[in-house]
This record gives C-alpha cells, structure tokens and sequence, in this order.
C-alpha cells in the first residue's frame, strides 16, 4: 500500500536502486569466486601485501555521512569506471601473458566485466533520476602497462578484484542509503504537495 | 719436467753453488753493492737491482760494465740508481758493478756473474681494457690487451682471471685462460656466466699473466694483477625493492638463484618461490638472494618468487619453467594445388611455455634461401606451414627450425614437388546418363596441374553394395574440371559413384573422396524370356501355363506385362504383372506356347513350350533324400529325353491353392537338389518328373520327399483288441501323412506294469525299472501281441511311431490281464477248507469239554421262578399282572428331597442315581461320603419291601429309600484299561440275564457263532421289553445312545436285586425267548440278506 502511494519517480528511482543493489551483490557474488580462481591460477596468496599496488579505486575510503547522495553515487561511478578498464587490462594481460589457453577463466573475468559495466551505466541512470551531474571521467592510473612486469600484473589483477568486491559492498550500503534518503524526500515532498 | 724432485734438488744445489761464486767476489767494502736481482719482462732487457751494505748514498754513482761473452767487448754505464737497465744474453753475463763517489772515486767494485737461470721472465701487468655485463644472461664480458708485441717470437701466455663479489671480496671463481703472443698486440676477451643475477650485487674481475717461453731457463713468474673492474650491481640506489632475475625463463631442472634488492631502511623478511620459503644468503647491505634447484615445470601463469620486505613492502617476479623446443617430428611436405607447399609437422614434447616464449617456427628453403615464419596454434600439437611454389623449380630442401627461449631445434626435408601431389577432394562432382549401360562422371579439382597427369579412380556401388573401382588418367590442368565415362553398366540399376585422384606418374597420396552421387540407368529390354511350364487340366480343355519372374538383372527394368501365345492359335494373350500363370482353353488341340516378357523399353525373346503330354504307363513312386536345407532327387537317364527334364512340384500353403514350380534339367542329368525357400521342415513334397522327348513331354516318375524329416507330430491311435491272462492284443491305426514329417519307419511299443492315475510320465522320464520296449520296424504292422504277462495285472503300455527324424510323442494306455482261473480257485478253496476243519475241531473239543464250559461261564444260577417272593412274570413289561414284584403299579411319586447337592454332579441328575455301591466306591477312594446328592426321585415305595431282605441289605441304604442302580454307573468301575479294546463285550458279559438269552440267541442264528462268542457278546439283558419302556414309558430319560440297540441302559426301570440272576440250569434249553432286545439275533436280524 505503502509503494501505491509513491509517484512515479519515486518508484522508478526504488526500482533501479533495486536492481542496483542486486546487481552489485551479483557482482560480489562473482567477484569472489572469481578471486579464488584467479589466486589458483596466478600461484599467489591471498595473504600477500598489496599495499605496493596503486591506481586501484580504494573503498575504504574514509567516507563520513557529510557526503551527499550525489557525491555518494558520483563516487562509486567513477570507480566503477575505473574498474571496467582495470578489468579490460587484467583481462588482456591474462590473455596475452599469463593464461593464454585458459578460455574460461578469460570468460570469468569478461562476464564480471560485463557486470560492472552494467552496473555502471546503472548508477549513471540513478544519477541522471536524481537530477544529479555525471561526474567527470578520471584517467586511468598513471602507470604504464608496458613496463609492468607479470608479477606485477599479478598483484594488480588481484588487487583490482579485491577492491572491485570492496567496492559492491560499499556501493550496496551506499544505494541503500540513498534509498533511505529518497523514501525520506519522497515523503516529505509528498507532504508538501498536499499542503500545496 | 719440474716435477722431477731429484732433478729440483739438483738445481737447487747448482743455484746455490753459482750464489757462491757471484759473492765469492765480495770486497767487503760498505758502499759495494750486494745482492744483485735481474728480471726482465720481454725477454730483452733486464732490470738489474742491487743494494749496499751502506745505506748511506750521498753521491754515489755507479758504474755498470757487462760483457755478456767472448770477444764482445765489455759495455758501462752509470747509473745514479741501484738499478740498471742491460740486455738479456744467452748464457750468462758478467757484470761489474762499481761504487763511485761525488768525485768520481771508485770506492768498491763488485763483479756479478748473472747466468740466465737467475733472471726472473715476469710479464708486465695486464690491463683490462674493457668489462662488460649482460644482465639478461649473467654474463660478464672481458677484453684486455696481450701485449704480444713485446715479445719477439711466439709465446704461450696464461691469464688468470678472479671474479670476486660481496662487500668482503669473496672470491667467486678463479680461471686460467691460456692463449699465444703473436709478437704483436692482441685483445683477448673472455666470458663468465653468473649463477645469480649480476644486479643483485656487484661483480669484481682482475687478471694477470704468465709467460711460458720454454727457451728461457730463467724463472718464469705470475704477473701482477691487473687493477679491479666492477660491474656494479643494482643494490643500491633502488626506488623501490625489486626482485632479480625479472621473468626469466628456464630449463626444468635449473638451478635458479633469486634475488631481493631493498632500500635503505628495510629489511627482508621471507623470500618464497612458489608458496615455498627459502633460506636467504647474504649479499650485500641491500640484497639478498635464494637459490632454488631443480625446479619443475611451471603452470602457464610461471611461478611467482617474492620477498616480503619490512616494514610493508612486497616484491617479485615470475619464473617460467619449461623445456627447449623438440625436433619436430614427422616433417612431410606436400603440394595441393601446386601453388604451395604444405609442410607439416608434430612439435613433440610440449615446451609448457606460451605466447611470448612459446616456439616459434621458421622454415627455410636452402635452393632458394627463402624463408617463411610459420604461425602455429599451440593448443594443436601439430602444425603446418605453407611455403611458396616456385616455377622451374622441383626440389625443395626444407629445414624447420623451432626456436624458443631456452633453445632450438631443427628437421630437414628434401623434396620433389611433383612427386608430393596431394590433390584437393574432387569438387562439384556430377553423374549423367542417356544409355542404359554408361554414365558420365564430372568433377573440378582446384590447383595447377599442368607439369603432371592424374590418375582418377572411380568408385561404383550398386544397391547390393557390391563395389567396384575403375581407374582412369587424364592430363592435367590447371583449375580445371575433369570427365570420365564408365561402361558396362547394367540397365535399370542404380549406382553410386565416387572419385578420387592423385599424381599418376609417382602416387604419393589419394585425394579425399567426393561426394558420393546416385545414378539410375535406363531401361532395356528384357535380356531372355522367362521359364515356363504348362499343365492340362484334368478334363483336358484348358491349359495353365506358367511363368517365373525374370531377375532384376534380366529384366532389364520394370517388366510391365507378359505376351502368352498358343500357336497356331491366333490368340495372343497379355497378362499383366503380378500374375505369373493363365489358362487357355485350347480345345483338346495342342499347340506350341509362347511367353514373352515385356518392359518399357521393349519385348523379351519368347520362351516356348509344346503343350503335348506323351502318355505313360507304370509310373513308379520314389523317394526322395531329405539334406536338411533342401531335397535330393535322382533318377534313371532316359535315352528318349532329348530337350532335357523338368521337376515339378506344387507347394501349398494353408487354403490357397498350391503354387506350381519347377526346375529344368539339361538331358544328361540324372540327379538334383532341389532348394527352395518355400520348403518347410517336415512337409511332404511331390514332385513329377517329366522328360522332354521330340514329340512332347512324358511323365517318367513321381517322387515324393522331404527337404528335412522330423519326428512324429502325433502319437498313433492304439486299442487292446484283447486280454488274457498273460498276452495282450495290441492294435493301432496309421498316423495321417500331415502328421508323420517323415517317412515313417516304425513304432515303438513300451509296456511296464502300472496302475492308472499312478503316473502321467512317460516311461522314459520315470525310469521305469520293469519297462519293456519292443520296436516294430515294419511301418506296415499294425498289431502286436505281447505275452508273458501276470494274470490280473495291470500294465501301462506306450506307443509312439519314428522316422529319421526321431521318435515321435507317445500315447498311453492301462489295460489289466484276466485272472488265472485255476489260481483262484486254489486260493479260495484252501482257506475253506481250513476254517471248516478248525471249526470241526473246535467243536470237537467244546463238546468233549462242555462240563467244565459250563462250570466256568455258566455255572447255575437259582431260578427266580422258584422263589416264592420273585414271582415274577417272564417279562416284566408286558404289563403281566401277576408278576408282583416287578409290577409297575401306578405310583404316587413321593418327593424326596434333596438334602445337598453338588453342581458337578447336577448333569446327571435327572438320569442317574447314585447307587450304594459307588457310594462305597467313594469311602474307599477317600472321598466323603455326606458329599453325595441327595437327590428328590420318584420311587414305588411298595417293592421295596421285599427287596429289603435281599443279600445286599447290609448297604447303608435308608429304610425309606430306593436305590436305582443305574447299570452303566455300576459297571464302569469294573472295566479294566488293558480290557478297554474288549469293553463293550465285558461290558455285555457282566451282566447275566435271568432269561435263556444265549438260548434264545442260539435258535434265532442260523449260522450261530460259538458259544465263548455268545458269551462275549450277551452283555446286560434287561428284565423289560424294551420296545415296551420306549412306548410306555414316556418320561424314561433318553439316553445319546437311544437309538442304537442298547437304548435300555439307563432305562428308569428299576431292578431290586443288583446280583445277576443266573437262570438255573433246567432252564438253560428253554424254548421261550421272550426278549430279543440287542443281542446277536437282533443284529443279524437287521441283516436278513446275510
């Protein structure tokens, strides 16, 4: 009865936070299975120190509650794009030096790839219901892949996955409030319509 | 040489004895000089040094003569030094060394005599000239000058060269390197491998040098080293900590050393390889390393080494493990189109390393010197590579060279292009016919042949998959499409054809087969006419003819109709297929049948038979041998038969009507075997055999067979005409033809003794111990006679028929012998004879002993007639009125009351009375006698009285009271358990009637039984009619058994005396049997027929 009474708007933005939210999990889902395939196949150890790897979308980012909906969003799109070309270049250096006969494992990190991509332009839509600006596109890290050595490339395919699962977490709890907040708004502009 | 010690201990002694001589000359003066030492670095000059025994030298000079031999004269110099530059002569040289002072005074001399042996040949200190380091390889490179041009000849020169490493110096490895002086100036270079990775620390290289002349006999010493050269190391100044060597690939089985390089402020922790920690060596301040050995195969990703630098920090590398390439194997190269050549190969051994370090294949053409870079996909493990055909070129050498970062490897081929002709498959390959006998083939094979010819083969299948190829040649040419035609084709068959080619001057390979493609020929007239057969009918006014289907391969098609002609009848007749027969009505007028065949493409020749039948007398019957898959039938060859015999038969199957066939047979045959699918096991076939004379066809003989006999389907019918007391007649019918599957060779008839309904087996199954079996091998026998049986006996007999094929099923019969009439009158007749004669004795001696019978069963007995108070009646219950005793007047019932009574015994209550004496029964045993039921009867007090007076008047009975004895309670006590089987005769026997019962009994048997059986069956004789108590006595208690003839027990008729009264002896013949109750007389009575 409750969801009757919201406006359209309102019910889209739920909705797509909805599907956000799902798809972020479906992501995680993925992203962690994807992890141990990739440590098996890469020889590493979870246990390594990745602190060396930079130009990575970090989410644990401190972050307080003074970020607005629109910072919020804004953020977990730009990593999201960020991570669409580390994907895109994992997924080449697995292609080209690391396991160049393991097709599956190539399809693996493509579908996850496909994901994020999806749940980009997800985030961009919710922006774009919000009325909110798209954020500007930040370049790739300032690395230079053709100087990375394999280990390297290693360390950096499992950094991008362990952050990439960080970061479907952080995105759930962040639609999650930006859900909260619209029901909130929604309510009260509703309100404010029936003054008016 | 110098190893000889006594020839070292020789010069040793010589040295020191030239020692002597040189200081032989000393002066003893402070400023003469001593110790002279010469060596010379190019064996030209030396430089000779002194000392003096003053150390003081103030302006003092020296002046140095040397004469080197005779008659050179003696050369000076002066010298402000201690040292002196002169030439090296052979031999030795003599040198005068003197001291002058200031002014120019001689102040000492000393004369050195320096022979050869005491110069020393030190070459001059090497320099590196160049130091060079491939870190990829851990290879130092070094250069340096030999400096031959100071010698003037050739000389043998060894280097030495020391690597040292680590902050200590530590020397790695020392090599001599040997090499030849020229005379002129050389560089000489020289390598070293690392077994770590030159970055992780750096690498230290001096060198010197030894000279070998073999014509100096002076000592030949080591130079000095030459100055260090470093290859620094990449442990210092890092920005970030790094591990060596960087993605490295290696041999499986390498020994591998890794290193660690940190900044300033770090330190390591851990160094894996794999998941696998190693210990660390110590290189430097910044560097440490690991040395892995023998590592395995790595997986496709390589297998990571990394250190964990403290505080936080991680570094590492990849290693891939693989293998050099393999040589490739099974090298062959062929052409396809002669516009390339394949070449194709196995890698063998996998390397286990991919992409940027998988193999890679480049072959090379020697004749031309081209060579092509092969793309291999190394998922497959074989591969190909096309290399260009050139014109006015046949031969190739080929060499495959694989390559690959931990080696190579190389296959060599030679080849001439014209003899590896592979064709491509054949292309739109087509089939075309307009004939019923040749088809056209069309085909395209890709590729230029023109250089060579082809040779095609051509396969072609019909429908019963019977193959055939053809092979043919044709010129070659280029992209170009090739025909063939192929003969002999059968008409109105279908085929299908393939084709192939290769090179047909030097075959090397078919070509992949084409497609397969049908073809169907036409049709053509069918190739003869069919056989026939005619018959006549009975009467003789039609005639059938008959014809078989012509094969597939004869008919040449679909034959359509068949044309019957009777000539010189006009008629011609068109019978359609499927019928194979017609029926013409000739007339009785024979005529020459005619039956031609018909398809599309045209008529048959015609087939003719003369409907003429020759007669034939004294036809005999034969028969044939079945063989199991068909029927054999011979005859006897008739001179007259000049166009050969035909067999005919019918085969019929269920209701229709039998379907002729026939087989024809040349003139000279006299025998054949005829097969047939229509032959079934165990049926009769006739045949006919006809010969064919000039003038008509003959019946010679009529044969009848089967194509395979079975046994029997039925048992024969059989009956037993007759029985005696020892044979049986046996007698059976024939078996029906249908039912025999065979000829018949006879019956078995097999006979036991056996009751019916004992057994439904056969005798065979059962085993029969007694079992006769008698074999009738006459077909035509039909009865048997079987003797030497027991009189009245019965037999099972079986019969069952047989043919080759075996013994058919049985049918039983149970039949029982007559008895033996004589026997049986023997058996009859004795024991007759025997009882009459026991029977006589018996009576003999009962009546020679009949006193003493008397005596022992029937002693007197008082007759109660005599007794004045018994004045009895005879029967009491023909309501006699005189008979006072036992008069049954009308009595008033008194009550007696019933003082106690017990439940248990309350059942018999109403019919019995406990009597005195089982009262008395009852205190012997113990039991208490106040328990007894005093039971309320009714009673006739008046007889009582003169019962009182009786013997038994001492029981306890009460004045008032009467006791009726019931007989059944009295005498069951009495009855023994061995007597038990005899009970009811003791029973019968106890009680003695006072009546001539046993007399009465005697005269009412007509057969009597002796007098101990009446004895034993004259039990209780009650004193009233019982016929009397069932009609007068309505209330007398009924007993279970009162239907039976000893109804009367328990009869309330009451008795007075409980003693038997025994009838006195006069009375024992008396003729007055008044009762004949239940004795013997009444039950033979009930059986007048007996």
């Amino acid at each position: 009865m409750a969801s009757a009474e919201q406006t359209p708007v309102t019910l889209q933005h739920h909705n797509l936070c909805s599907r956000a939210i799902l798809l972020a999990g479906k992501i995680r889902s993925d992203v962690a299975s994807l992890l141990e395939s990739y440590v098996e196949r890469q020889g590493l150890d979870r246990t390594i120190s990745l602190d060396s790897v930079d130009g990575v979308p970090r989410a644990a980012v401190e972050q307080g509650d003074e970020l607005t909906e629109a910072e919020r969003l804004g953020a977990n799109l730009q990593a999201y794009w960020a991570f669409q070309v580390l994907l895109g270049e994992v997924l080449e250096e697995q292609r080209s030096h690391l396991t160049p006969l393991d097709t599956d494992f190539h399809a693996s990190i493509q579908s996850v790839l496909l994901q994020v991509a999806a749940l980009a332009y997800q985030l961009e839509e919710l922006l774009a219901l919000l009325g909110h600006g798209r954020p500007a596109w930040e370049a790739a890290g300032p690395e230079d892949p053709g100087h990375r050595s394999l280990f390297e490339m290693k360390l950096r395919g499992l950094k991008v996955l362990q952050e990439l699962a960080h970061w479907t977490v952080r995105s759930v709890r962040d639609l999650r409030q930006v859900t909260k907040h619209s029901r909130g708004s929604g309510t009260a502009h509703r309100g404010q319509a029936q003054k008016e | 040489m110098w190893d000889n010690p006594s020839l070292r201990c020789v010069l040793a002694i010589a040295f020191l004895h030239l020692l002597s001589l040189i200081y032989s000359q000393e002066t003893g003066f402070p400023e003469a000089p001593l110790y002279l030492k010469c060596i010379t670095h190019d064996l030209n000059r030396m430089i000779c040094s002194w000392d003096a025994t003053s150390s003081a030298n103030l302006g003092l000079t020296y002046k140095i003569c040397y004469t080197n031999s005779e008659p050179f004269l003696p050369v000076c110099i002066k010298t402000e030094e201690k040292r002196a530059d002169i030439p090296v002569t052979m031999g030795s040289t003599n040198i005068e060394i003197t001291t002058l002072n200031a002014s120019g005074t001689p102040l000492a001399t000393e004369t050195f005599v320096l022979p050869e042996e005491n110069v020393s040949l030190i070459p001059l200190t090497p320099q590196i000239l160049n130091l060079n380091a491939d870190f990829s390889t851990y290879t130092l490179y070094l250069k340096w000058n030999d400096s031959g041009s100071v010698f003037q000849h050739e000389l043998d020169a060894s280097w030495q060269i020391q690597i040292l490493r680590k902050e200590t110096m530590e020397t790695v490895t020392l090599m001599n390197y040997d090499s030849k002086l020229t005379g002129k100036d050389s560089i000489l270079s020289w390598n070293w491998t690392s077994d770590i990775p030159l970055e992780c620390t750096s690498h230290h290289v001096k060198i010197r040098c030894y000279i070998n002349d073999p014509y100096f006999s002076g000592r030949k010493e080591w130079s000095e080293w030459s100055p260090i050269k470093t290859v620094p190391g990449k442990d210092t100044k890092i920005s970030n900590a790094v591990v060596f060597p960087q993605d490295k690939v290696v041999l499986v089985g390498s020994d591998v050393a890794f290193c660690c390089l940190y900044n300033e402020g770090e330190s390591i922790k851990y160094m894996k390889y794999g998941s696998e920690s190693y210990s660390l060596l110590h290189l430097s301040k910044w560097s440490s390393a690991i040395k892995v050995q023998n590592v395995s195969a790595s997986i496709s990703s390589g297998t990571n080494v990394w250190c964990s630098v403290l505080p936080d920090n991680v570094a590492g590398t990849v290693l891939f493990v693989g293998y050099a390439p393999d040589t490739p194997q099974n090298l062959t190269c062929e052409t396809r189109t002669f516009i390339t050549i394949t070449c194709s190969w196995n890698s063998g051994r996998p390397t286990r390393l991919y992409r940027q370090r998988q193999t890679k294949y480049i072959l090379f053409e020697r004749i031309s010197r081209e060579n092509v870079t092969c793309k291999v996909d190394e998922l497959n493990k074989s591969h190909h590579c096309d290399f260009p055909v050139h014109a006015n070129q046949k031969i190739y050498s080929f060499t495959l060279e694989a390559t690959n970062p931990l080696g190579r490897a190389e296959s060599s081929l030679l080849i001439d292009v014209n003899q590896r002709a592979h064709l491509e498959t054949p292309d739109k390959f087509t089939v075309s016919t307009n004939s019923s006998t040749n088809a056209h083939l069309s085909w395209y094979i890709p590729g230029n042949f023109i250089q060579i010819r082809l040779l095609c083969q051509i396969e072609i299948s019909n429908t019963n998959s019977e193959r055939q190829l053809q092979n043919v040649s044709m010129a070659g040419a280029e992209n170009a499409n090739y025909r063939a035609r192929v003969d002999a084709l059968h008409s109105y068959a279908t085929y299908t054809f393939r084709v192939r080619c290769s090179a047909s001057e030097h075959f090397w390979r078919w070509s992949k087969w084409s497609e397969g493609k049908k073809l169907t020929t036409l049709e053509a007239p069918p190739a003869r006419g069919p056989d026939i057969w005619r018959e006549k009918s009975p009467v003789g006014e039609t005639l059938t003819v008959f014809w078989k289907p012509l094969l597939l391969s004869e008919a040449n098609g679909i034959i359509r109709s068949h044309e019957v002609s009777c000539y010189p009848r006009e008629t011609v007749l068109e019978v359609p297929v499927p019928l194979n027969s017609t029926e013409i009505k000739f007339g009785g007028n024979d005529c020459l049948i005619s039956v031609v065949a018909k398809n599309r493409a045209g008529s048959s020749p015609p087939s003719r038979i003369t409907s003429v039948n020759l007669p034939s007398d004294n036809v005999k019957t034969e028969l044939a041998i079945a063989t199991g898959n068909g029927i054999y039938i011979s005859w006897h060859s008739d001179p007259n038969v000049t166009c050969g015999y035909t067999l005919k038969w019918c085969i019929s199957s269920g209701s229709e009507p039998c379907s002729v066939d026939w087989e024809m047979f040349p003139s000279n045959a006299t025998d054949a075997l005829i097969k047939s699918a229509l032959f079934q096991p165990g049926v009769r076939y006739n045949f006919s055999l006809y010969g064919c004379k000039h003038n008509g066809y003959q019946l010679l003989q009529n044969i009848t067979g089967y194509m395979k006999e079975l046994p029997p389907k039925v048992a024969p019918n059989f009956t037993v005409e007759e029985t005696s007391s020892d044979s049986i007649l046996v007698k059976w019918e024939d078996i029906p033809v249908e039912d025999c599957q065979g000829f018949l060779k006879g019956y078995i008839l097999s006979f036991a003794k056996g009751e019916k309904g004992t057994s439904k087996t056969s005798f065979v199954e059962e085993g029969f111990p007694e079992l006769t079996v008698k074999t009738i091998t006459d077909p035509t026998k039909k009865s048997l006679r079987i003797l030497d049986l027991q009189g009245k006996t019965s037999y099972r007999l079986d019969l069952q028929a047989y043919t080759i094929g075996g013994k058919g099923p049985s049918k039983d019969l149970y039949v029982v012998t007559k008895e033996n009439s004589v026997g049986l009158i023997i058996a009859i007749l004795i024991p007759v004879a025997v009882a009459v004669v026991l029977g006589v004795v018996t009576s003999i001696l009962c009546y020679q002993k009949r006193e003493w019978i008397k005596e022992t069963f029937y002693p007197d007995i008082p007759n109660p007639e005599n007794s004045k108070a018994l004045q009895f009646q005879k029967n009491i219950c023909e309501g006699n009125t005189a008979l006072k005793t036992l008069e049954m007047n009308p009595c008033t019932p008194n009550s007696v009351e019933v003082v106690e009574t017990r439940s248990t015994v309350l059942k018999i209550e109403d019919t019995e009375i406990i009597s005195p004496v089982a009262d008395s029964e009852l205190l012997e045993d113990g039991s208490d006698p106040e328990t007894g039921s005093h039971v309320v009867v009714s009673y006739c007090p008046p007889i009582i009285e003169e019962e009182i007076s009786s013997p038994a008047r001492d029981e306890p009975v009460g004045s008032s009271q009467i006791i009726y004895i019931d007989i059944q309670s009295m005498y069951q006590p009495q009855v023994n358990p061995e007597e038990e089987p005899e009970i009811n005769f003791v029973t019968s026997a106890g009680y003695k009637p006072q009546m001539q019962l046993p007399i009465n009994a005697m005269k009412m048997e007509s057969h009597s039984p002796t007098e101990e059986d009446l004895d034993k069956t004259a039990g209780y004789r009650p004193q009233a009619n019982t016929n009397v108590w069932k009609l007068d006595s309505p209330d007398s208690p009924t007993s279970i058994q009162s239907n039976n003839e000893n109804g009367s027990f328990g009869s309330p008729c009451s008795i007075n005396s409980r003693q038997f009264l025994i009838p006195p002896k006069d009375y024992e013949d008396s003729p007055t049997p008044n009762n004949t109750g239940w004795s013997f007389t009444h039950f033979f009575q009930n059986k007048p027929n007996d």
